[in-house]
């Protein structure tokens, strides 16, 4: 485990254990004013581990729009609620033994299907691509001085091509074709360097899924199979999301981003007329 | 290659953690805007959960960061609908009790 690891863990458990302090505080704090500073600390924590997690603008974007907006909301309605400090006014909650029971029940089967029924499993480094009668794996390969892709298989039949699309940290796109003509011979593995363009000390720096690639098998009855590599999800990271969001909200989801502008606008309207004046006649 | 960050599970608990908090509240509490204090954590549990996810799924990668900007849209018009409620609520009852908002019984 590398430094930076040890540090990132360290933050991300303080940051767990102070959002659940505030959840705890909000949830059994009998004055309304600390519940609201409880919550105001979990909304922190939380935009903190968005940051921690590496998705910068989700971060940025709970802090301007939770604790900026809703929060300040909600304590100016705190602050406004009559006669604060009284305690039996202010925050009077009826805990009763069914409402504790019925939510330890919840967080027990919570745990129950996280660490035990579901299976979350991280998907392997090794990609197989299936042609025809070929089955090749492809693997991310760093050795000393040299970074690649291992590319090797039980059986080619005839000749089979492998196309090779590395996108670099930088931008740059670098195309690859590698041929293996081989018979049914014995299972071998060939590293397809990528000359990224850097010194051998700096190639150490360059952390895994700093560079990605997409690869293309073409069998030699012309069937043609595509993979990628599985540290895709690293590389968008590694540069920041905000592009990436802002290419998903324009794109794919550009209705739904409409329907919820014109839904702040409905909710805005309403708001301003459920809270207006009653006017008597 | 091994894992070394913190693990999926452990981002699920904290999660799985806040909402039953969050639960607690909207079950327990009176004041209606502690409930709207409860709601916050439920969906801010939720957000979490989507972030989880997209940090550790390979295809797309940001899909779960865009339902959570959705999320916190949602949240602000809610927030904003929800204290006006409590508003007129106020105006009608000169309380924010929930339970004394109880008209429609009769």
């Amino acid at each position: 485990m590398e430094a930076s690891d040890i540090v990132l863990n360290v933050i991300f458990y303080v940051l767990a254990a102070a959002a659940i302090a505030g959840a705890v505080a909000v949830a059994v704090s009998k004055n309304i004013v600390r519940s609201a500073f409880a919550l105001l600390a979990v909304l922190f924590s939380a935009a903190a581990l968005y940051a921690v997690m590496k998705a910068d603008f989700i971060a940025a974007a709970q802090v301007l729009i939770y604790v900026g907006g809703i929060l300040v909301l909600i304590i100016f309605a705190v602050m406004l609620t009559h006669r604060i400090t009284d305690v039996k006014l202010s925050n009077e909650s009826t805990p009763g033994p069914a409402a504790f029971c019925a939510c330890l029940c919840l967080l027990f089967s919570l745990v129950v299907v996280i660490l035990f029924t579901a299976r979350w499993q991280r998907e392997s480094d090794e990609v197989v691509v299936r042609s025809g009668g070929n089955e090749v794996f492809l693997r991310q390969y760093q050795g000393d001085g040299s970074t690649g892709l291992a590319f090797g298989g039980a059986a080619f039949e005839g000749s089979v091509v492998l196309g090779v699309r590395v996108d670099r940290p930088n931008g740059d796109v670098k195309y690859v074709t590698f041929t293996a003509v081989s018979g049914k011979e014995k299972p071998k593995t060939v590293v397809i360097p990528f000359q990224l363009g850097v010194t051998k000390g700096a190639l150490s720096d360059l952390a895994e899924g700093d560079w990605h690639w997409s690869a293309v098998l073409s069998g030699a009855d012309g069937e043609v199979a595509k993979a990628e590599s599985p540290a895709a999800r690293d590389f968008t990271v590694n540069r920041g999301i905000t592009k990436t969001v802002a290419r998903a909200l324009a794109g794919p989801y550009l209705l739904a981003f409409e329907v919820v502008s014109v839904l702040l606008l409905a909710a805005l309207v309403g708001a301003a007329f459920l809270a207006r004046k009653e006017v008597r006649e | 290659m091994i894992f070394t960050r913190h693990p999926l599970e452990h981002m699920l608990l904290l999660s799985a953690i806040v909402f039953c908090c969050g639960v607690y509240t909207i079950l327990t509490r009176k004041n209606a805007v502690s409930i709207l204090m409860g709601v916050e954590l439920v969906l801010n549990a939720a957000n979490i959960n989507f972030v989880a996810f997209s940090q550790y799924t390979r295809i797309g990668g940001v899909h779960g960061n865009v339902f959570t900007i959705f999320v916190i849209l949602l949240a602000a018009a809610e927030a904003a609908v929800a204290l006006a409620i409590i508003i007129g609520m106020y105006q009608n009852f000169g309380k924010v009790d929930v339970d004394q908002a109880d008209n429609m019984k009769e």
